[in-house]
């Protein structure tokens, strides 16, 4: 498969199997921690080894469903709930931690469908709401996955 | 409800429309048009006040990352034009602008699905046809979501 162009306004994101509206923007972040080994007798690094994989996922959304039945809002209720499938409106008392799906599909500026990147997994560390005078609200959540999965083409 | 935004246009241009009609002794009874107007073929009918949609004809939007709707940033001009006896003298028609800016503020700043981020006033005077006209221009710099 060729390399692609891609402008980021084409893009469908789903958040816990919802599809987020009035995206705004998606980062997502493949990360290791490395340990390296050096020692006596010379100054070039003797080894590498990584450990803790880890996916960082900042999405974010102008739009919100208070009633936590669609998009972020969804995402939002079940965070509170503690679970990935259904809404609370204040926090549940549990150690518990609700687990999403990111999917974010990213069309080529020719059209083909040409990168998919699915992370697996998510937890987010906190619920925002922001009001900002004279701007429209964004809601934007931060978290961490434990696998992602790239794929040059889907159905 | 789907937002498209020339029906949002539309249906925030007749709110203004009517808060001014429902203001009309503040504002020295005045008749309303929509869109820009020429003065001199007006001169007769004063006071009179044009609320232009997207004043200057243009108006910006952007596109998201995701979705049909697009985030719309454009002006609406409202603009007053009063015949008037004295030159310089613009208590008058300073008080017909601040009471139609103040229609806009406060409960005001949202108008329908439409929404204020900042505006601004501008008063003139002038003659024409050797009449003495004074005119105010509240602009509305407006934000809203839209398909």
């Amino acid at each position: 498969m060729a390399e692609k162009k891609y402008f980021a306004n084409t893009a469908k994101i789903t958040a816990g199997g919802k599809p987020v509206g009035i995206g705004k923007s998606i980062e997502i972040t493949v990360e290791f921690e490395y340990v390296e080994l050096y020692g006596f007798g010379s100054i070039i690094r003797q080894g590498v080894s990584k450990h803790t994989a880890k996916v960082p996922v900042k999405i974010a959304s102008a739009a919100f469903d208070g009633t936590f039945a669609t998009g972020l809002g969804f995402v939002y209720g079940c965070t509170l709930n503690a679970s990935s499938s259904d809404t609370a409106t204040s926090i549940t008392d549990t150690n518990q931690v609700a687990l999403f799906d990111i999917i974010g599909e990213f069309t080529a500026d020719d059209g083909t469908k040409g990168l998919k990147i699915t992370v697996t997994g998510v937890y987010f560390e906190n619920l925002p709401f922001i009001f900002s005078e004279n701007e429209y609200a964004k809601f934007e959540l931060s978290g961490n996955g434990s696998q992602a999965t790239v794929l040059g083409t889907w159905s | 409800m789907t937002d498209i935004f020339d029906e949002m246009l539309h249906e925030g241009v007749n709110e203004i429309k009517s808060r001014i009609i429902s203001n009309t002794e503040a504002l020295g009874f005045p008749s309303i048009v929509t869109g820009d107007i020429e003065v001199n073929r007006v001169i007769d009918s004063l006071p009179l006040i044009a609320v232009i949609p997207v004043g200057d004809g243009s108006g910006q939007s952007t596109p998201h990352l995701t979705g049909a709707e697009e985030e719309h940033r454009f002006p609406i001009d409202i603009i007053g034009y009063y015949r008037m006896d004295e030159a310089h003298e613009y208590e008058p028609i300073q008080k017909y602008g601040y009471a139609c800016k103040r229609l806009f503020q406060g409960d005001g700043l949202k108008i329908k699905r439409l929404n204020i981020r900042r505006s601004s006033i501008r008063f003139g005077e002038y003659v024409v046809v050797n009449k003495l006209i004074y005119t105010f221009r509240v602009t509305l710099n407006m934000i809203t979501i839209g398909e």
